[in-house]
């Protein structure tokens, strides 16, 4: 019983003087430590030594790994903005146009449409006729060359301005 | 196919550039190759049937001229060795004409065909004069495109000469006007 008495006043001793030591402690080092500190940072040169000791590539990489930039900039940049200021005329004059152009009229096949807007029955009459002979050219040419046991493709390639927007990879024939 | 493959394609050759898209893209692969046979032979056809009713339109004429001015006894029949002489002198002049021009005969024209030199220009006069005689003495030599490794006929190969699909006309350009000075 009075082993438990003692033990309580003596646990309530030392909370008291904790509180008024570490108080007192605490007050002294906020009075004292930020101007040290200060004094200290102000003989330093952070950035310098930062540079010089940091490895910074990899704390950038390791951030930048962390981070999903695209998902940042959509949320945080208005691309809006960006693109109303952004000189068109310079990013035009990057632009490949003629390619552009060559490429929409070939997947549209624009002559075609015209063609077929503009041409009489004369002419699609003569486009057929004219396909129909390629084909039966070349069937004969691979019944003749079979014929004539040519493991080879001809060489029809002839000199020319259309030879050069020409390009036919003939059948081998055996 | 997206752009990137377009660009790729053309670079490689493996397209065509639009450059002559007023072919219908399945006979683009063929222009600037020789011709086959049935093709040229149907080109031949086609000028040798013009020429012959040029040479009845003739004969025609002469007889209705003969009739009115003679005053022959109905209209006479004319000899058929004139008429193939004719014939064949029409044919030759149209044939040089034509190779010499543009490359191409009316016939060359309908089937899409043009005739071109070792360079890959139009013959010159001399020689599309000359493979024309070749071609009227010797018509058989246009079967030696079924044989021939790189299509030539035998005046093909004899006038070092191609004949090419070749769809795309081509209009000669005229040299632009220097304007008069004040």
């Amino acid at each position: 019983m009075l082993r438990s008495v003692v033990s309580g006043a003596a646990s309530t001793v030392a909370l008291g003087v904790d509180r008024v030591v570490s108080g007192t402690v605490n007050e002294t080092l906020d009075r004292v430590v930020p101007p040290v500190l200060a004094a200290v940072l102000d003989r330093l040169d952070l950035t310098r030594l930062v540079i010089e000791r940091v490895d910074l590539s990899r704390v950038v990489q390791a951030t930048l790994d962390q981070m999903d930039l695209t998902q940042l900039v959509l949320d945080r940049v208005d691309v809006d903005r960006i693109v109303d200021k952004a000189d068109l005329e310079r990013i035009i004059d990057r632009l490949p146009l003629v390619d552009l152009a060559n490429y929409i009229v070939d997947e549209v096949d624009l002559p075609r449409i015209i063609r077929e807007s503009t041409g009489g029955i004369a002419t699609d009459a003569i486009n057929a006729v004219r396909i129909q002979s390629i084909g039966v050219d070349q069937m004969i040419t691979r019944i003749t060359d079979a014929m004539l046991l040519r493991r080879k493709a001809r060489v029809t390639t002839a000199p020319g301005e259309a030879a050069q927007s020409g390009a036919i990879q003939e059948d081998e024939t055996s | 196919m997206k752009f990137s493959e377009y660009e790729a394609f053309v670079a490689s050759g493996q397209r065509t550039e639009v450059g002559d898209s007023s072919v219908p893209k399945q006979a683009r692969p063929f222009q600037g190759h020789r011709a086959g046979l049935v093709t040229r032979a149907l080109a031949a056809l086609i000028d040798l049937g013009l020429v012959a009713l040029t040479v009845i339109a003739l004969n025609a004429i002469a007889a209705i001229i003969r009739f009115l001015v003679v005053r022959t006894s109905g209209l006479d029949v004319p000899h058929l060795q004139w008429s193939i002489v004719l014939g064949a002198g029409l044919l030759w002049c149209n044939w040089t004409w034509g190779w010499a021009l543009t490359g191409r005969t009316f016939g060359g024209h309908i089937m899409g065909l043009r005739v071109v030199s070792r360079s890959g220009d139009a013959l010159g006069w001399a020689t599309a004069a000359v493979r024309a005689v070749f071609c009227l003495a010797f018509p058989i030599g246009l079967m030696w495109v079924l044989v021939s490794r790189s299509n030539r006929s035998f005046q093909d190969t004899f006038m070092r000469t191609s004949v090419i699909y070749d769809w795309v006309m081509s209009i000669p350009s005229v040299p632009e006007e220097i304007p008069p000075k004040d």
